[in-house]
């Protein structure tokens, strides 16, 4: 419910300041195609939300379609004043569009349908057109006081009831709701009168100044003109690319290559391995004797390819002559980083015993009371569990092991290095056979399997780079673009952990820039063989993105309505534009089959023919196939509590971020590494969302349009999904508000200049200011508790 | 006895209601007869408050003297200077040249401000402290415009009473010292800037004197330290959390302030300018209405410091309000910053802000055609709900 009561209050709240905006500009575009389409997609959207379907509902929608039937006839006959305008309003009211989903509230679109036939109907008995842009104030302030209400209502289970004096419950919201409409109610009521008695005599005062043969035509309505106020467009001379951009380039991801690799994970870690299995009883445990009573604080185990093993610890009790266990099944669950079993107690001979078939035990570290190391006297027996003590570190950080997803992403990565059965199958292989590539080259080390993200983190600044300088067209926004990008915490931090996220948003980045040069390119000449390549780069960069991680796929449709949108309207806004250009988009077609279906589904497949070396199956087209079955049985369902998940609503203020590695290190310092954006960017970009979405709107801006769709096809998937979800989901989206962001800067009219340095300036200090919390370097607690949490649900350390 | 007082000061009420309205249904209604009968609304809810409270709440205020009588004398001087505190502000609205409706405005707001009345009734320093701020500033100002010896010694005696009551009143001698250091960079001449040391001199003197009087003695005597701070803990909040943001959270949960998990400290200063730390048997409408009106009003209050400070060559002392506004704001985010307790944010020690905010609207509703009007509804609101939350105070 939450999630669509945002989506409708966020829907209802731009689509109405449009609304507004348009009004205040004379723009009156609405059509009846627009209404229509308008209203099919909204309803849809709630129907699709809709769980179950009785009665109540049933009425609701019947009596939503009549009202809509009903304003669209008045609106085709121009009777009562109606135009489509007003049954536009109608249409995006989020009141209306909860009242449908919701049991009981039927009353509440009853109210707002009140209030819409009344303002209207009065505004055209009173011949008050001059009031309209009022009257559309009104409306907004009585669906503020309708969502207020129903929020109060829905979320917050307030009532009337609830205003009891001496209990503990205070219904603030719905209070603040009634008194509200209260007050709009009178004030509206106030205004109305006072308006016919102004019009009144207004027209009274004109019919006495008017000449004889036009007083008779006085009383019909008068037409406004759609006036179109127009704007000076800013527009700056097209700069080439020349040799300064390339060293702006090179500098910056120079730069920033040496921060992405910047302490990125111990070029070292135990290799050396022992596997215990269940052949027999000897090849599952270890025994280890210290020659003396040693104390022993903590046994640290570096453990192999298999996670959550069970393993029981006993020692032997000389005085009694038997093994006493002390832990019978303790859980070792992370693979490839430093696990921590306490003992604190006194031990001469202890056993290990694996309770599973199999485990993989690299090192494992015996410390006193002391923090010191103790070795076994017979530790040769067990050398290869030993051979590699000083690679314990301290304190055992992000650093020295994995963190976060990276336990399921480095260890099958690591699996397709060796040819075991491939553990983790809930995304498609390709991410993971990227990263394999670092620890083929630098072996099974934090450093070997987060090279490969670093570079695809550090390659997508150039990327970044190029889209805006062809998106503006000059050198000072992609600079400034790119230098945000740099700026962006979330990208420094995926950049800086195998995780598929960042891969994935290389190449999905790739696929808008590949589809913009695409779309220049047609409408400059046509099917040319640049314009070829671009699409099938375009449709390679898609195909890599899909066999990543299906997140691809929400990119792929943005792709499709942006490049379905250009070509409808450039060659087939009419029958007869269609017959004209058949040949042309026929080898278009052709193009576009080669490069979206045949090349994704070949990537795709091929990235399944690593699994055959594995062992699973000698068919990848059939392992490819059941794993995607497994995968959406398992995306349907994966739903569970987690301290770090969030909505995709949260995301947008930057709500939770996801602490991806924490770990106490001396003197009360803290390394810790936290997935979430830079509030500059994150917050400052919604804002530039939305003077995009006025720029596509009202300005008709192209390239507005074209981030808009970008950026909202990849946001609006996740309204359906109810899994549970994490904030790094955001990133690719928070790739495209950069970018919204320097197109916003770039249509600038005044203090332009000041305001990107302003801007950026504001973004570099909170980067500098949160860089321990994105990269780990160990900083004080407090400085984090103090200086960093922000917000309440902030829990950076 | 305090029921006859309580009925006392409803019929004085409905009194002086039917005494306006019977005026403006004459015409005979002026601004000054308005002013009159706010003003005296003002101190019949001051007095009522001290009056029906007891002088056995909050005895920890009084050192536990309550029954001896001398409770009471404390609440006395704590209402007398919450009364004064009123006509102080009709004097500073005036003397700051504010139209009518701005006058009558500010003084609504601080005579039904219920931090002011609930100041006024209880037995500590807070309502004086209120007083000698609001009368530190006003000097200050006045020795500017006017420095002459009698101004001076007024502030001299201002200080090390405000001194002597609390140690807080520092705050305001920033805003002095850099006036006087303005007037200093002023005068030109040699032997005026020898004249103007000299009064510099006995000023301090004068205030030293009797501002630090009482607080050696205190410390010679008890070994009493100027400084206490009780220690609630408002746990491990940023700076940005507690000073910065606001709380929406706790706002829209409850309309009162709760002193042991509150840590944010604009919301916490609202709620407890309204509540204080109290809560109250009400119907729920009043205290959210209440609430909701404030906050609307706090806004308005930013606005108009963001509008007196572009228009500072032209808003005269008005500028320096909006200035010693901000110098006490900035004061109480030091002082929860040097004391992280929930109690430290209480509006109670900074109440003379909700005077100069008063001052400030009363200002601003003049400045702006559709801003004033709003201010001046919403002030209605705050003022009728005050009135109405004040009968069920017990």
């Amino acid at each position: 419910m939450q999630s669509l009561f945002w989506a409708a209050a966020i829907y209802g709240a731009i689509s109405m300041w449009l609304a507004y905006i348009k009004k205040k500009e004379n723009l009156q575009t609405y059509t009846a195609e627009f209404c229509i389409a308008g209203y099919l997609l909204s309803r849809a959207f709630v129907w699709i939300q809709l769980k179950h379907l009785g009665g109540m509902e049933l009425g609701a929608w019947v009596l939503d379609v009549g009202i809509f039937v009903l304003c669209a006839f008045l609106a085709k006959k121009c009777r009562r004043g109606f135009s489509w305008e007003y049954v536009w309003l109608y249409v995006i009211n989020p009141v209306v569009l909860l009242s449908l989903s919701s049991l009981k509230k039927m009353t509440a679109a009853a109210g707002i349908l009140l209030v819409v036939s009344v303002m209207m109907r009065i505004a055209e008995k009173a011949h008050l057109k001059k009031h309209t842009l009022e009257l559309y104030r009104y409306y907004i302030g009585f669906t503020i006081c309708g969502m207020l209400y129903l929020g109060a209502r829905l979320l917050l289970g307030q009532s009337g009831s609830q205003c009891v004096s001496g209990d503990e419950t205070y219904p603030m919201i719905w209070i603040l709701a009634v008194a509200l409409t209260g007050r709009m109610t009178a004030s509206f009521l106030n205004q109305m009168r006072c308006w016919k008695q102004e019009c009144v005599s207004e027209e009274q005062n004109q019919i006495l100044k008017m000449p004889e043969n036009q007083k008779e035509a006085a009383g019909e309505p008068q037409i406004i003109e759609n006036v179109g106020r127009d704007k000076k467009q800013r527009t700056l001379q097209h700069e080439h690319f020349t040799g300064k951009d390339i060293v702006f380039l090179v500098l910056l991801t120079a730069v920033y290559a040496g921060i992405v690799f910047f302490r990125l994970g111990n070029m070292e870690a135990p290799q050396s391995y022992i596997r215990l299995h269940d052949a027999s009883q000897d090849d599952r445990q270890m025994i280890f004797r210290f020659g003396e009573d040693t104390h022993l604080s903590e046994i640290k185990i570096f453990l192999g390819v298999k996670s959550k093993r069970s393993i029981s610890f006993s020692y032997y009790d000389f005085e009694t002559d038997r093994w006493e266990l002390f832990d019978s099944k303790r859980n070792i669950p992370s693979v490839f980083t430093w696990n921590t079993v306490p003992v604190d107690r006194t031990i001469r001979t202890m056993a290990m015993v694996a309770m599973d078939n199999e485990a993989y035990i690299h090192e494992i570290v015996f410390l006193n009371r002391n923090g010191k190391r103790v070795l076994p006297v017979n530790w040769r027996d067990y050398e290869a569990v030993f051979d590699e003590q000083h690679l314990y570190p301290k304190y055992t950080t992000y650093y020295e092991g994995t963190m976060f997803d990276e336990v399921y992403h480095a260890r099958t990565a690591y699996e397709f290095v060796h040819g075991l059965p491939v553990y983790e199958i809930t995304h498609p292989p390709l991410g993971k056979l990227l990263i394999s590539l670092g620890i083929r080259i630098f072996g099974m080390t934090p450093f070997g399997w987060r090279v490969v993200c670093g570079i695809f983190g550090t390659a997508m600044l150039p990327f970044l780079y190029l889209f805006a300088r062809k998106i503006s067209g000059q050198r000072t926004f992609a600079v400034f673009a790119a230098l945000l990008f740099c700026f962006e915490f979330m990208h420094l931090t995926l950049s800086r952990i195998a995780t598929l996220d960042i891969i994935v948003a290389f190449f999905v980045l790739g696929m808008f820039y590949f589809m913009y040069l695409s779309i220049v390119q047609l409408r400059a000449d046509g099917l040319s063989l640049r314009s070829i390549i671009y699409l099938i780069l375009c449709g390679g960069f898609s195909a890599c993105a899909v066999s990543a991680k299906w997140t691809g796929f929400y990119a792929m449709a943005g792709i499709a309505v942006l490049f379905l949108g250009y070509v409808i309207v450039e060659y087939a806004s009419s029958w007869d534009c269609l017959m004209q250009n058949k040949g042309f988009l026929l080898r278009l077609c052709g193009v576009c089959v080669c490069a979206f279906i045949i090349l994704p589904a070949m990537v795709y497949f091929a990235s399944y023919i690593p699994y055959m070396r594995c062992g699973n199956s000698d068919n990848f087209i059939k392992i490819a196939i059941d794993n995607s079955r497994q995968m959406l049985r398992y995306h349907k369902n994966t739903i569970f509590e987690h301290p770090y998940s969030s909505e995709w609503y949260e995301w947008l203020w930057n709500k939770r971020p996801l602490l991806d590695a924490r770990q106490g290190v001396d003197n009360g310092k803290v390394s810790s590494v936290a997935s979430f954006g830079n509030p500059v960017i994150w917050w400052g970009g919604l804002a530039s969302l939305l003077h995009n979405i006025y720029l596509w709107r009202c300005r008709q801006e192209k390239t507005a349009a074209y981030l808009c769709i970008a950026y909202l096809s990849m946001l609006l998937p996740w309204l359906f999904i109810y899994r549970t979800v994490f904030i790094y989901q955001y990133f690719i989206c928070s790739n495209i508000l950069v970018l919204l962001l320097a197109n916003s800067f770039y249509r600038m009219e005044r203090n332009q200049k000041q305001a990107m340095i302003g801007f950026g300036l504001a973004a570099g200090i909170m980067f500098a200011v949160f860089f321990p919390v994105l990269t780990g370097y160990p900083v004080s607690a407090d400085y984090i508790n103090q200086g960093l949490e922000w917000l309440r649900s902030w829990g950076l350390a | 006895m305090e029921r006859l007082f309580e009925k006392l000061g409803i019929y004085t009420v409905f009194l002086l209601l039917a005494y306006l309205f019977v005026c403006s249904r004459t015409g005979k209604l002026t601004q000054e007869k308005k002013m009159t009968c706010i003003i005296l609304y003002g101190i019949i809810m001051r007095a009522g408050y001290m009056l029906y409270t007891g002088d056995d709440l909050q005895n920890y205020e009084i050192g536990g003297t309550s029954g001896d009588g001398c409770g009471f004398a404390v609440k006395i001087v704590s209402c007398f200077a919450s009364c004064v505190t009123l006509l102080v502000t009709e004097s500073l609205c005036q003397w700051l040249k504010l139209e009518e409706k701005g006058r009558i405005l500010a003084v609504s707001l601080t005579a039904f401000l219920p931090a002011m009345y609930l100041a006024g009734g209880s037995g500590n320093g807070d309502a004086c402290r209120t007083l000698l701020l609001l009368l530190a500033f006003f000097y200050t100002c006045k020795w500017y415009e006017k420095p002459s010896w009698k101004n001076m010694i007024v502030l001299a005696l201002v200080y090390g009473c405000g001194i002597m009551n609390q140690i807080s009143m520092g705050v305001m001698a920033i805003f002095t010292a850099a006036v006087f250091l303005i007037m200093l960079w002023k005068v030109e001449k040699q032997k005026l800037l020898a004249v103007q040391l000299k009064k510099y001199a006995v000023f301090l003197l004068i205030n030293l004197l009797s501002g630090l009087c009482y607080m050696v003695q205190n410390g010679m005597l008890f070994g009493k330290k100027p400084v206490y701070v009780p220690e609630h803990h408002c746990g491990k909040y940023s700076l940005v959390q507690r000073f910065i943001s606001l709380d929406i959270k706790n706002l829209c949960s409850t309309p009162y302030a709760d002193p042991l998990s509150d840590y944010n400290l604009p919301v916490y200063q609202i709620k407890t300018a309204l509540f204080g730390t109290f809560t109250y048997k009400i119907n729920d409408w009043i205290p959210v209405l209440l609430l909701f009106s404030a906050v609307i009003l706090v806004i308005f209050v930013w606005a108009a410091v963001c509008k007196i400070i572009r228009n500072r060559k032209t808003e005269g002392f008005l500028f320096w309000t909006a200035l010693a506004f901000l110098l006490c704001y900035a004061n109480a985010i030091w002082f929860a910053y040097r004391h992280p307790y929930s109690c430290c944010m209480d509006f109670k020690y900074n109440a003379v802000l909700g005077v100069f905010a008063a001052i400030l609207l009363g200002r601003y509703q003049s400045m702006e055609q559709r801003g004033g009007n709003s201010v001046l509804k919403v002030s209605a609101v705050f003022c009728i709900c005050s009135c109405v939350m004040y009968l069920f105070i017990r």
